[in-house]
Order: C-alpha cells, then sequence, then structure tokens
C-alpha cells in the first residue's frame, strides 16, 4: 500500500470512528457515570490519534492529543463527565472531522478556542502535565495482534515509602487491554505484626494487549528497582490449532506456584484439580484462583478471536460495489437474451445452459446487492446530534428515539434518504414539537419526543418520523391550499389529501421564516427527493398529539422486479411492487361505463389512465384490454394496456440529459432481444392525470 | 481521619469519615486492635470516609485474619462509599473466595458481599 493509499484508509477509519465517537458522546451524555462509553471515547480519540500521527496527519494527532487528555482525567475518575464537557468535545469531533476533510471548515481559531475550553476544564484536573507525558509515550507505540500476558507484579514492601501507589500502575496496565487482575494478600501479617507503611500485597495480572512488552515494561519504569515484574507470554496470538486451553494445574507450574511432584501427587483421585490441591494443601486459594482467572481471560480472548476470525471482513471502496451492480447489470440483460434465443432454438442442451445460467445470475444479483446493503443505523446517529443541537438552538427539550437502527438498505438509498430525513426532523422539531412551558399548559411531559424508526416491510422500508407535538391542523392547511390556488375553494378532499397539501411547492405555514426550516420550499424538495428514489411520502398527524411522516422506499436502486406490458409495438414496465393485479377490461365494460375511465372490479370501482392515449400510440386497439391495477399514495388506480407480459428482472438505466424531464416516466430497460422498455412513474402519471381532470 | 466507637448488644463499631489513607493507617491499626482485644465482634462502617488506599485496604484485610485467629468477626458495616468500591476494585482485591488465611470463610473482599452491599 503506497502512503497516497494509507491515508486514504485512515481517512475512512477515522470517519468511521468521528461517527462512533459522536454516538458514543451523545449517550454519555445521558448516562455520564458509565465507565463503558467513557471508556469508548477515550479508545476512539486514543486511535484516532495514534494513526493520525502514524500516517501524517499531525495537526490532528496533535489536535486529538489534547481531548484525549481530557478524557483520561475523565477515565481516572478525576474530572466529571459535565455538559460543558460533552459540549466541547462535540465540536472537537466536528474540527477533526474538518481537518480529515481539509476543507476550509477547519479553523484554526475554533481549534484553540476548544482546547482553550477544555484546559479550563482540566484546571483543577490533577496533574496535568504528567498526563501530557504519558500520552504522548503511547502514540509511539506500534500496534500489533494481540498478544496476551501473563505479568506477575511484587513490589518490595517499602514500595509506599516512595510515594509510589500501586494501583495507579495497575489502571495504567488496564488501558493497555483487556485483563483480569488477582491481588495476593496472604502475606499480610496480623495486626500486631503489621507495619502499615509497608506493601504486603503482590498481584498477577492477566494482560490481552497488541502493544507489545515494552509497553508493559513502561508501565513499571519508575518502579524496576523497588519491583520484581516477570512478564510472560501465554496466548500468542496463533491460530487455535497451536494453542490448547491450559488445564490449571500446568498454569500452577509454569507459574512456579506449584511443583511437579505435589500436582502428581494429588492428581491421584477423581476431584477437580483445583479442589485437590487447595485440600492437599499445597497451593494456596488465592493462587488457583489467579489460575482460574487466567484459564477463564485465554478462553475468552480464543472464543472472540475465532470470532473475529470467523467473521472477518474487508474494505472495498465503494466504485468498485458500483462497478459490479453495473456488470451484473449488464449480464442480467446478455441472460435474458440467452433465454430468449434458447426458447427460440428450442435446442434442449441450450436451454439447459440457459436455466443454469439464468439461476446462476439470479443468485448474483441477490449477493450482489446484499453486499451493498448497509444498516441504516449509521445515519441515526447524526440525527440524535441534529436533534440535541436544534432543540437548544430552539429553546425546546426533545428527545429523538430510535428503532430498527439494523434495517439494511442500499447504499445509494441511504445516503439519498440523508437530506430529506434531515429536513423531515427539522421540521418535526421547528413546527412539531411546542415550547416546554406550551406543553406543560396542554398536559403533556415538557420533554417532547421524535420517534425514527426504519422497518422492512417486504420488497421495501418503511420509515417513520412521528412526533408528539401538536399536529397539524387540517383547516389552516385547506385555508392556505385555497389561498395558494392549490386547490378550489369547494373542493372535497379527505383528510390524508389534505395533508399532502404540504407536499405541493411553495406550500408553507409558518408564521415567521426561520433559520430552521418555514421558507415553504422544504415538503416539495422532500417530496421530490423521495420520489427520485421511487418512494411515497405519507402524511397522518392528530391535532394536538402529534404528526407521523411515513416514507416507503425501494430496498436498492439498481435492479428491480417489474411488470412488463406492451402496448402496441412499445414495451413497458411497471415496478412489481406497486402492481395489485391484473383485470381484463373489454368492450362491454367501457361501454357500460358511460366514457368515464373507471372500471367496476368487484363492487369496487376502480379509475383507469389509457397509457395508449396518454403516449399517443396508433394503431388498431385488440378487442379484450388489460388493465394493471396499482396502489399508490391517493388509491387504488388502473393503467390500461394491450397485453400483460409477465414478470421482468429490470436493470434500470437513466434516460439520460434530453428525456430527464419527461412525465410519467423514470427510466428505461433493455429487454433480452435490444429492445428498450420505458419504465412508467405510476404515481407522477396519477398525478398529472389528476392536474388535467381538474382543469378540463 | 476521624473515628469514633459505638457499642451495641456486645458489637463494636468502629465509625470513620474523612481520608483514610496511608498517613491514618497506624492509627487504624491501633484502633482495630484495641477493638478486637475488647471485643469479640467488630465492624468498620466506612460510610462517611473517603479517599482510600491500599495501605488502608490491608489493614482492613490484616484486622479481618486477626479476628478469624483470635476466634471474633470483623465486618464492613452497612453500604459501602463509591469511592471504597473504586479502590477496591482497582487495586484487584475482589474476587470469589477468600486466600487461605480467610479461616473462617468470610474474606471481606468477595465479591457477592460488595454486590449486595453496594452502597
Amino acid at each position: 500500500m503506497n502512503t497516497d493509499q494509507c491515508r486514504e484508509t485512515y481517512r475512512e477509519e477515522a470517519s468511521e470512528l468521528l461517527t462512533e465517537l459522536e454516538t458514543s458522546l451523545l449517550e454519555l451524555e445521558e448516562s455520564p457515570e458509565d465507565k463503558d462509553l467513557i471508556g469508548r471515547v477515550f479508545r476512539a480519540m486514543h486511535t484516532i490519534k495514534g494513526s493520525g500521527a502514524m500516517f501524517g496527519f499531525d495537526n490532528i494527532a496533535k489536535f486529538t492529543h489534547e481531548v484525549e487528555t481530557v478524557f483520561d482525567q475523565v477515565r481516572n475518575g478525576k474530572l466529571p463527565v459535565t455538559k460543558n464537557l460533552i459540549n466541547l468535545t462535540l465540536d472537537a469531533r466536528d474540527q477533526i472531522r474538518a481537518m480529515l476533510d481539509g476543507g476550509n471548515a477547519a479553523v484554526p481559531e475554533k481549534a484553540s478556542e476548544i482546547v482553550a475550553g477544555l484546559k479550563a476544564l482540566q484546571s483543577g484536573g490533577g496533574p496535568v502535565a504528567k498526563q501530557e507525558i504519558k500520552s504522548e509515550a503511547k502514540q509511539v507505540d506500534v500496534m500489533s495482534g494481540p498478544v496476551t500476558y501473563r505479568i506477575r507484579f511484587k513490589p518490595s514492601s517499602d514500595l509506599f515509602k516512595s510515594g509510589t501507589n500501586p494501583i495507579n500502575l495497575l489502571n495504567e496496565l488496564r488501558q493497555l487491554g483487556e485483563h483480569k487482575i488477582v491481588a495476593h494478600t496472604t502475606s499480610i501479617p496480623l495486626l500486631g505484626d503489621l507495619d502499615p507503611e509497608l506493601c504486603y500485597t503482590y498481584w498477577d495480572i492477566i494482560l490481552t494487549t497488541g502493544r507489545g512488552e515494552n509497553a508493559i515494561k513502561d508501565v513499571f519504569i519508575f518502579v524496576e528497582d523497588m519491583a520484581e515484574v516477570k512478564v510472560d507470554v501465554i496466548d500468542d496470538g496463533g491460530s487455535f490449532e497451536e494453542v490448547e486451553n491450559k488445564k490449571i494445574g500446568e498454569i500452577l507450574l509454569e507459574k512456579g506456584d506449584l511443583s511437579s511432584g505435589d500436582l502428581k501427587r494429588v492428581l491421584g483421585s477423581q476431584k477437580r484439580a483445583g479442589e485437590l490441591l487447595i485440600e492437599a494443601g499445597v497451593v494456596d486459594r488465592a493462587k488457583v484462583e489467579a489460575a482460574l482467572v487466567e484459564q477463564q481471560h485465554l478462553k475468552e480472548v480464543r472464543d472472540k478471536r475465532e470470532k473475529a476470525e470467523t467473521a472477518t471482513s474487508i474494505r472495498v471502496p465503494s466504485e468498485k460495489l458500483d462497478m459490479l451492480v453495473n456488470l451484473v447489470g449488464e449480464l442480467v440483460t446478455v441472460q435474458a437474451r440467452l433465454s430468449q434465443t434458447a426458447i427460440s432454438q428450442n435446442e434442449s442442451s441450450l436451454l439447459s445452459i440457459s436455466e443454469e445460467v439464468e439461476r446462476l445470475t439470479w443468485e448474483l444479483r441477490d449477493q450482489t446487492m446484499n453486499i451493498r446493503l448497509l444498516p441504516i443505523g449509521t445515519t441515526f446517529s447524526k440525527f440524535k446530534r441534529l436533534v440535541r443541537d436544534l432543540s437548544r438552538d430552539l429553546g425546546k427539550v426533545v428527545e429523538l428515539t430510535t428503532s430498527g437502527a439494523e434495517t439494511e438498505l442500499d447504499k445509494t438509498v441511504i445516503e439519498k434518504l440523508n437530506d430529506p430525513l434531515v429536513h423531515l426532523i427539522r421540521n418535526s422539531l421547528d413546527h412539531g414539537v411546542e415550547l416546554p412551558e406550551e406543553r406543560e399548559k396542554d398536559g403533556k411531559p415538557r420533554s417532547g419526543t421524535i420517534h425514527l424508526s426504519a422497518a422492512h416491510s417486504g420488497a421495501q422500508v418503511l420509515i417513520e418520523i412521528a412526533d408528539d407535538g401538536k399536529g397539524l391542523d387540517p383547516e389552516v392547511i385547506r385555508k392556505k391550499g385555497v389561498e395558494k390556488g392549490l386547490i378550489s375553494a369547494d373542493a372535497e378532499l379527505s383528510e390524508k389529501e389534505i395533508f399532502a397539501l404540504i407536499l405541493a411547492p411553495g406550500f408553507s405555514t409558518a408564521k415567521t421564516v426561520t433559520s430552521v426550516s418555514g421558507r415553504g420550499v422544504g415538503m416539495d424538495v422532500v417530496k421530490r427527493a423521495i420520489d427520485e428514489l421511487r418512494g411515497t411520502i405519507e402524511i397522518t398527524s392528530w391535532k394536538g398529539q402529534g404528526t407521523t411522516i411515513s416514507l416507503k422506499l425501494p430496498l436498492t436502486l439498481a435492479i428491480i422486479d417489474g411488470l412488463l406490458v406492451k402496448i402496441g409495438d412499445g414495451y413497458f414496465v411497471l415496478t412489481l411492487s406497486s402492481v395489485e393485479e391484473c383485470v381484463e377490461l373489454t368492450k362491454k365494460d367501457v361501454e357500460s361505463s358511460h366514457g368515464r375511465n373507471i372500471a367496476n372490479v368487484r363492487g369496487q370501482i376502480i379509475p383507469y389512465i389509457r397509457l395508449r392515449e396518454e403516449f399517443n400510440i396508433t394503431g388498431k386497439r385488440p378487442g379484450i384490454e388489460q388493465i394493471v391495477i396499482t396502489a399508490t399514495d391517493s388509491g387504488r388506480v388502473g393503467f390500461v394496456v394491450d397485453q400483460v407480459v409477465g414478470e421482468h428482472q429490470t436493470v434500470i438505466k437513466s434516460l439520460g440529459r434530453f428525456y430527464k424531464n419527461v412525465e410519467g416516466l423514470s427510466g428505461a430497460t433493455i429487454l433480452g432481444d435490444g429492445t428498450v422498455a420505458l419504465i412508467l412513474d405510476v404515481a407522477k402519471l396519477y398525478e398529472k392525470a389528476e392536474i388535467s381532470e381538474t382543469a378540463s | 481521619m476521624e473515628s469514633k466507637i459505638e457499642e451495641n448488644n456486645g458489637e463494636r463499631r468502629v465509625v470513620l469519615s474523612g481520608r483514610v489513607n496511608i498517613e491514618d493507617a497506624p492509627k487504624l491499626r491501633d484502633l482495630l486492635l484495641d477493638s478486637l482485644k475488647s471485643s469479640d465482634n467488630v465492624s468498620v462502617n466506612l460510610k462517611d470516609a473517603e479517599d482510600f488506599d491500599l495501605a488502608c485496604l490491608q489493614v482492613l484485610c490484616s484486622a479481618h485474619h486477626t479476628a478469624g485467629t483470635m476466634g471474633k468477626s470483623f465486618s464492613i458495616a452497612d453500604s459501602f462509599p463509591a469511592a471504597l468500591e473504586q479502590t477496591v476494585n482497582e487495586s484487584g482485591l475482589l474476587r470469589d473466595h477468600g486466600c487461605m488465611n480467610d479461616v473462617t470463610q468470610t474474606c471481606i473482599w468477595v465479591e457477592k458481599k460488595w454486590k449486595e452491599h453496594k452502597a
């Protein structure tokens, strides 16, 4: 790997660590006493700093070091987790992000401001200088694979007199990795013989670390003349074939706590070795316990390594995945051609190969699509920060709760979903959730809630943003709709249709324009973005109780299951997930509807659109046409076609610049014989038909 | 370190407050030794004590051992303050079973007790 690649890898890893850091900080704000979270924040900082220095990001390393130093004190219980600390650390996180991106956002003054703030927190927080030296030393350590060590630390009895606190040394060891520490107290004499200023305790420490033996020895560097420190490798991280879990007797023998003669003598009966050794009085119970701790620790380390080795992952640039998807798309098209050729030639050997290729292509398609799926939770953490900062700016108390963070969606969909979700959450915060005083007056809790959830629903993902705010007022929206000329004054609209008005361009009911939302350009942009993702948006609201915005999105944007239909000589594709059923439309049905485009399907009236007329396709209509009935935001609607060909694996191709603005079409696909089929935008076609009907 | 002695139904309770560290260890040793000489049942209340170190924990450990050899009982009474729990935890003293000096099997460092008595 060359230097540029290393730096790029660092950028990617640091980016992930910054996301993790943000999540941990927000959680820490909720549970300031949680030591695991403090440890997570510290470790993220430490890795960003250490690797940053290694790959030449000296400014990041230097800046992060300042923040890490503060968190080292927090970890040691010398500084409390306060709101101010969280704010400063979140700012520091943003600053590191800006430094990483290398843009203008990384203002050196801002960095100095943050460092000054952190230093102010530290004053009164203990021996800062010493901490800094210690952290600097850590920076140069080279990380390697984890090795498990057994450390026996036996200080001389006059250790206390030198002013050394052995607990501090143990805590430094703890920072190096996973550990188990057992203190041996058998040498502590009876009170009458006890010199309270002498140290009688010694320790066995089992430590798994990738920092190397030198890092361990560095911990004891100032006490090497006053202590016996023995460091042994007991697991070097080798493969499982090479290492076996040691028995208690073996561990005690290795440590010199037991002689082999005693071991053989005692192992005559069927009891557990540890119990036998204690009963026989050849080993102290504490030593057996220390050996058991070591055995347990090794087992945990090996189990973890086994899991890690079986779940190895590799980092692949997303462009390579995009290229793979494109190639799979081409393959799907060629496979369709092969199937068609095989069928037309009716050659059994070719048919068999074609079927095999078809099966493999479908499998390859599914696997490739799966690779691109990411859990949506990666974006959720960003929103927690957004809600935290915005509610502070607006003087509101709002909690963001999430569920379904593990729901997976195509990487591109997640990326494109970010802006609409930000806008929807901003809207909920600004217009939905009330000020704490208003909420109290209405008998609601002071703190409002915005719930962001994601769940799979068939081939789609359902995302909901629900708030418990004041809800939408249908009367106000209706009035505004009339004022803006979006609806006529006497229009009969359902509540759902009224709510859908807020998605229209230029619609805004906010009395004042704020920096958060309310410029009236938001919701239509959201609608357009969701349309582009081939998704749908639905609003439900209860006055005084809250609003829920539901987004339905396809899992992937590259290849869809489509329904291929034919009109005249042209082929069209409808998204299969939106198709409910296909029914026949006979001449008799048309006559009985008296010129109106409606069909009676099992007693239900379904409006339909004649695609032949919509696309000005000339030629004779067949005697029996087909209606493809689809489910849209506005209800069930049919599309009349000449013939339903069947299901089709549709590789979506964009229409290009020239046809980008053609309404009612969302793309195209190439069929097996090379013919181009247009992909219909069902929602847009319906919307268009509705507008022209209203106008007429 | 401030100390006071409470007597109740034959139990002697040594109540400590303020910093309990190496400077106070000799005083603590004498206090506990005197108490064990004059009572069969001694406990130490550390609820209002703070800033513990290993030297004092060794004195407590020794007091427990001494009580065992004298056929008497020694324990840490009431709830354990968080600072004490932290020092005991960090020093690696918490354990599942007592050491070979724990003849009465009432080791004061058994983890289970600390979980039960958490302040």
